[in-house]
């Protein structure tokens, strides 16, 4: 009798079971025997969903690739350097006073809707990243004027000297040039802001043909791109918020590229799989370790300059990053600005904490990756050993914005705060003055030296390089011997991929990123 | 029972609306700028006061709740800070996935909590109620990335993440969930390939849930046993299968009708951990990145839509307690 | 109003009659309670028997494979495992316990006025009950956490919020249910004062319920502070929490697993052992 019950439940479990068995049976043989049809598609995956594909209001890391592979800019960086070279303009004139810019502007170019490109393109598109007024829109915040003598040739003349100006056409979030006829169909009431925010349509060599948040974003060949034609004809960008998730997929050949936040203890692990290769490139990511200078205890220099040598910098960065990063020889990441120009040599010292030293915060940003937290608890040790009293926080991007916008949040706001960043383009200035001029972007903590700001000022005053580099070298030193913020490391750009991929391209101002246009699978 | 309907409906207004100025209360209080975050390091102080204004930031806190429930009532949640879209497209585009999977993982967890709780009631069943007890013992990120090694990377017999294989299209149907869209179009490869998708991060989802279930309705069957109309039953000659399934079940529901309904929270949460493994693309995987990103009006979205789906799914519950146990009719 | 208790319980035989038919309880849920039993003595004595100190480091190293040395080796701070993850258990443990103590204390006091007194005041009371029923926990942490700082205080403050409605439904089902018994009318008709008849025959009658799902929480409480844990939200690093523990072993997952994997089990082997202390628990007052 019991059994009787028993086997008709049992009956309904099997047949459960018999279901989906046979649906992943059916589905098996057409996923797993051939092995996954990445033939012509590239498989990527993204951590979490970019904000928008719209390039006058995106302004993070995550997303570049897909930004860098439907749009293209006037000028572009050359793949690990920091040299510009053409790319929609084929050359380009600046006036002896550093006021007008003028390009000279590649012809045979169509958008991905066939519209062609020409110079009331650029205007068009220039313009409406004034009018979006956004995060990327101070690039061209001096612009006062724009023409268009012929179609092929765009002038800017600009209020006052912006010596980063050709370093912002060439950076990631610098003006991208959209297709006019998308920009007047679907204006609206916002600069078609609306249809940017699913869209694309620009010049690059893949069109974004499906953004479907949280799931994926597909990216087909531009099958009239004017340049060497893409190799893959799909790149699948899937949302996989997972690191280890990620990895399973990569050695299965689900994906073909993990493009950052590998965690770098296990790269010994993905160096023994014989179908993976790690790449690493240089960027210009630094590790950063900020003093709120604002309040006791670190408005005392001494104390600052006590908590950097008990840090052991050195020891520290090899303990964590191995190979795959070094002690930052300047507060300008090598390629940016001449690394002798603003030296740093942190001494190491073993200072213990001054009797009744209070308490101190310690923030930072978290990473899949592990490093941020593994940094901090070792930063940590390290200080508690020499007495303080060190208490850690994790935080988000958000609420580190938020330390400096008053005196009362700043008063608030943690005393140490480690974060890694990458300055807008490979330019001194968009690195100095956002991350330690007076109320700058980056500056967190709200670091104030009036010498500093007026040695910026002259750096960008200045048309002559030499001048201008010697300015800004000398407002590194300053803050270097000032303990304003702590350079821990220039970090490389980490990827570990499918041992077949070729053409692998990266340019060190656009982090996370690969250049889909010419990688290939052999 | 119109009345206990009514009653549930009046009820249900109040919770939303206690629940709404509850949340609006916390994210007052989390200290954070994200409208700095969002127009990004080089803007200017005017630009940051623009935007600020835009959003109604700078509005005294009141005015700012009130705006929100005006704007809460037309159906019409603010814009994520994130997406930049309004919270109610995003959320119209993430719910249907958490909706398909807890749908599926409460399927399977009452058949599971079924089949344990009348095997168990008898004593026996010990070997798959331990296998279920490990299982609802697993730390769910634990289990989801044990099973994902088995059979996704080991076995190659079930798919790694997101609902549906890169070559098949979703039919667009008016559900937005595959499977039920898929049955609508005829379209039966992507039933039975979402089928396929939705299987193991279902199963991870509805373990814990399934062991709640299984106890409550073993003990509410015990009881039951015991009563004497069970004994009448008996008496008369029926065969015990007969007894236990057609007289003990059915007044046996009540108990876990109310532990199923009490279990909707904790697998509405289990969402959170479970779709980031699988890269589920549903609501949990949208807080995790509103969270990450402090966008509070997706935050408030979301536990607004989370709150209403659970407490509209208890005042289902309660109606379904009268239906199949009569005598509460009276109470 | 259909709110019934979650778990249907027998009538209130003499404990001892409860108790002392051991058959009632079998051997694994026994060894469940003595497993419990045991972990509950050693949370009180970790600081005796761990190895070292959980928050500083050992001189072996980072990512010490375990061996006689570091039975569980060591992490990525180059901390002894072992010692961290007893350190994590004791923390797991009395956190539990804890938020278990407030659930019973409020919701049960709560719920007692609400099943005894009945009419506007239960359904005032019960509808506030189900209004922090409907409040999503994590999210609630989240935000408690954001807006006053990670601590496991704040945690416990944000899980106690979400946790006490279900004792307070449990123990108002269990009052109502015996309040309409004969032997309360006849209290009454005898005059009985209403606080020693709420708590000398009202209350008491609630009592096994609230054990026995007291019992069967604490395996969920475990798993729902190490899942807090996990997304960043109990007591700041460097404090050994087996969640925060397993979260900081990911990233070495399928290089240095036991980092992640040592805490992860023992999540696993303590809610394991109170599920199954927790069935035995209500095998013992349930069994007739």
């Amino acid at each position: 009798m019991k059994t009787g019950s028993l086997r008709r439940v049992f009956s309904l479990v099997a047949v459960v079971a018999l279901l989906l068995s046979a649906c992943s049976k059916k589905s098996t043989t057409s996923a797993a025997s051939s092995p996954p049809d990445t033939n012509g598609t590239l498989n990527l995956a993204y951590l979490a969903d970019m904000s928008v594909p719209d390039p006058d209001v995106f302004y993070d890391i995550e997303g570049n690739t897909v930004i860098l592979s439907a749009y293209e800019g006037l000028v572009d960086y050359k793949p690990d350097t920091v040299t510009i070279e053409p790319k929609l303009a084929t050359s380009w004139d600046i006036a002896p006073d550093g006021l007008t810019y003028t390009f000279h502007l590649r012809s045979g170019v169509t958008f991905q809707d066939g519209t062609p490109f020409n110079a009331a393109a650029v205007k068009a598109s220039f313009q409406r990243r004034i009018s979006v007024n956004s995060a990327p829109a101070y690039m061209l915040a001096q612009v006062a004027d724009m023409q268009t003598p012929d179609p092929m040739t765009f002038v800017v003349k600009l209020r006052s000297v912006v010596t980063p100006f050709m370093d912002y056409m060439a950076s990631s979030w610098g003006p991208k040039i959209m297709s006019p006829k998308a920009l007047t169909d679907n204006a609206g009431s916002d600069f078609a802001q609306t249809w940017a925010k699913t869209n694309a349509d620009g010049t690059g060599p893949f069109k974004l043909t499906a953004f479907n948040r949280g799931q994926n974003y597909t990216l087909t060949r531009n099958d009239s791109y004017w340049g060497p034609k893409p190799n893959f004809a799909t790149v699948n960008i899937r949302i996989i918020p997972d690191m280890n998730s990620q990895i399973l997929q990569l050695k299965s050949g689900g994906l073909d590229v993990i493009l950052h936040s590998f965690p770098i203890a296990e790269l010994p692990t993905a160096k023994a799989d014989p179908n993976l290769a790690i790449k690493d490139f240089s960027s210009y990511l630094q590790s950063l370790l900020y003093f709120n200078t604002s309040k006791a205890p670190f408005n005392d220099l001494a104390l600052r300059k006590a908590v950097a040598g008990d840090i052991d910098r050195d020891t520290l960065v090899n303990q964590i990053y191995g190979t795959y990063a070094h002690p930052a020889g300047s507060p300008y990441a090598p390629g940016i600005l001449g690394q002798s120009l603003a030296p740093i040599a942190y001494p190491t010292s073993t200072v213990k904490a001054p009797a009744g030293a209070p308490a101190i915060t310690f923030a930072y940003t978290s990473d899949e990756s592990g490093i941020q937290s593994r940094l901090a608890g070792l930063i940590q040790q390290k200080l508690q050993g020499q007495g303080f009293q060190v208490t850690l926080k994790e935080v988000t991007n958000p609420q580190v914005y938020g330390y400096a916008s008053t005196p009362q949040t700043l008063a608030q706001a943690p005393d140490i705060l480690l974060m890694t960043n990458t300055p807008d383009a490979a330019h001194p200035d968009t690195w100095a003055r956002i991350l330690w001029g007076t109320g700058g972007g980056l500056n967190f903590l709200g670091y104030t030296n009036p010498q500093v700001d007026t040695l910026l000022n002259q750096g960008a005053a200045s048309t002559d390089k030499a001048a201008s580099d010697q300015a800004y070298g000398k407002a590194g030193r300053l803050l270097v011997v000032d303990y304003g913020i702590l350079f821990l490391a220039d970090t490389r750009d980490v990827m570990v991929m499918r041992k077949n991929l070729t053409n692998v391209e990266h340019v060190p101002n656009y982090p996370w990123a690969l250049r889909l246009g010419t990688l290939a699978r052999s | 029972m119109l009345k206990l309907i009514l009653t549930r409906l009046a009820a249900l207004a109040v919770i939303l609306l206690a629940l709404s100025a509850i949340v609006f209360a916390l994210e007052a209080l989390i200290p954070a700028d994200p409208v700095r975050a969002m127009v990004g390091a080089s803007a200017t102080k005017e630009a940051v006061a623009a935007k600020r204004h835009e959003l109604g930031f700078d509005q005294p806190l009141p005015v700012q709740y009130v705006r929100f429930l005006g704007r809460a009532l037309g159906g019409n949640l603010s814009q994520s800070l994130h997406t930049r879209r309004p919270v109610m497209t995003d959320l119209r585009a993430f719910l249907p996935a958490t909706l398909e999977l807890a749908g599926a993982a409460a399927i399977i967890a009452a058949v599971l909590g079924g089949f344990l709780g009348i095997v168990t009631a008898r004593g026996k069943g010990t070997a798959p109620r331990l296998l279920m007890l490990a299982g609802a013992s697993a730390p769910p990120f634990l289990l989801a990335l044990a099973l994902l090694m088995l059979f996704y990377a080991k076995w190659h017999v079930l798919p790694s993440s997101g609902r549906l294989s890169a070559n098949l299209t979703p039919p667009g149907g008016p559900t937005g969930l595959l499977v039920v869209d898929g049955l609508l179009h005829g379209r039966f490869d992507v039933v039975s390939d979402a089928l396929w998708h939705v299987a193991l991060p279902a199963f991870c989802l509805a373990l814990g849930p399934a062991v709640a279930l299984g106890r409550t309705l073993r003990s509410s069957l015990q009881s039951v046993l015991t009563q004497d109309h069970i004994r009448t039953a008996r008496a008369k000659g029926l065969k015990e299968r007969t007894v236990l399934l057609r007289h003990a079940l059915r007044s046996s529901l009540n108990a876990p009708l109310t532990m199923g309904g009490l279990q909707v929270g904790l697998l509405l949460a289990g969402v959170v951990v479970i779709e980031s493994v699988f890269a589920w693309p549903g609501v949990g995987l949208y807080t995790v990145q509103s969270i990450s990103s402090t966008d509070f009006p997706a935050v408030a979205g979301v536990t607004l839509i989370l709150g209403a789906l659970y407490v509209v799914i208890n005042a289902l519950v309660d109606v379904a307690q009268v239906i199949a146990d009569p005598r509460l009719r009276a109470a | 109003m259909g709110v019934a208790e979650p778990i249907a319980f027998g009538g209130s035989l003499p404990l001892r009659r409860r108790l002392l038919p051991r058959l009632g309880v079998g051997r694994l849920e026994t060894a469940g309670l003595a497993a419990l039993a045991l972990t509950t003595i050693g949370a009180l004595v970790v600081p005796l028997i761990a190895p070292h100190a959980p928050t500083l480091p050992v001189a072996a190293g980072p990512l010490v494979k375990p061996s006689a040395a570091h039975l569980l080796g060591t992490d990525d701070l180059s901390r002894d495992i072992a010692s961290r993850v007893l350190y994590g258990i004791r923390s797991s443990w009395f956190s539990a316990i804890a938020v278990i103590a407030s659930g019973v204390l409020i919701g049960g006091l709560i719920g007692l006025v609400a099943g005894f007194r009945g009419g506007w005041l239960d359904t005032v009371l019960m509808r506030t009950t189900d209004l922090f029923l409907a409040l999503p926990g994590p999210i609630l942490a989240i935000a408690i956490v954001a807006s006053l700082g990670p601590s496991l205080a704040h945690t416990l403050l944000a899980v106690g919020i979400v946790w006490w409605p279900w004792y307070a439904r449990i123990v108002r089902g269990e009052v109502r249910a015996v309040m309409v018994r004969p032997h309360i009318d006849a209290a009454r008709l005898a005059k009985i004062g209403r606080m020693r008849l709420a708590f000398r025959h009202a209350l008491p009658g609630a009592l096994p319920a609230v054990l026995v799902t007291a019992s069967l929480d604490v395996g969920n409480l475990v798993l729902t502070l190490a899942g807090l844990a996990f997304i960043g939200l109990g007591a700041p690093p460097p404090a050994p929490e087996l969640g925060s523990m397993v979260a900081q072993g990911l990233p070495y997952f399928f290089g240095q697993p036991w980092v992640c994997l040592a805490p992860a089990v023992a999540i696993f082997v303590l809610a394991f052992a109170a599920n199954l202390a927790g069935d035995g628990i209500r095998d013992l007052l349930h069994h007739t």
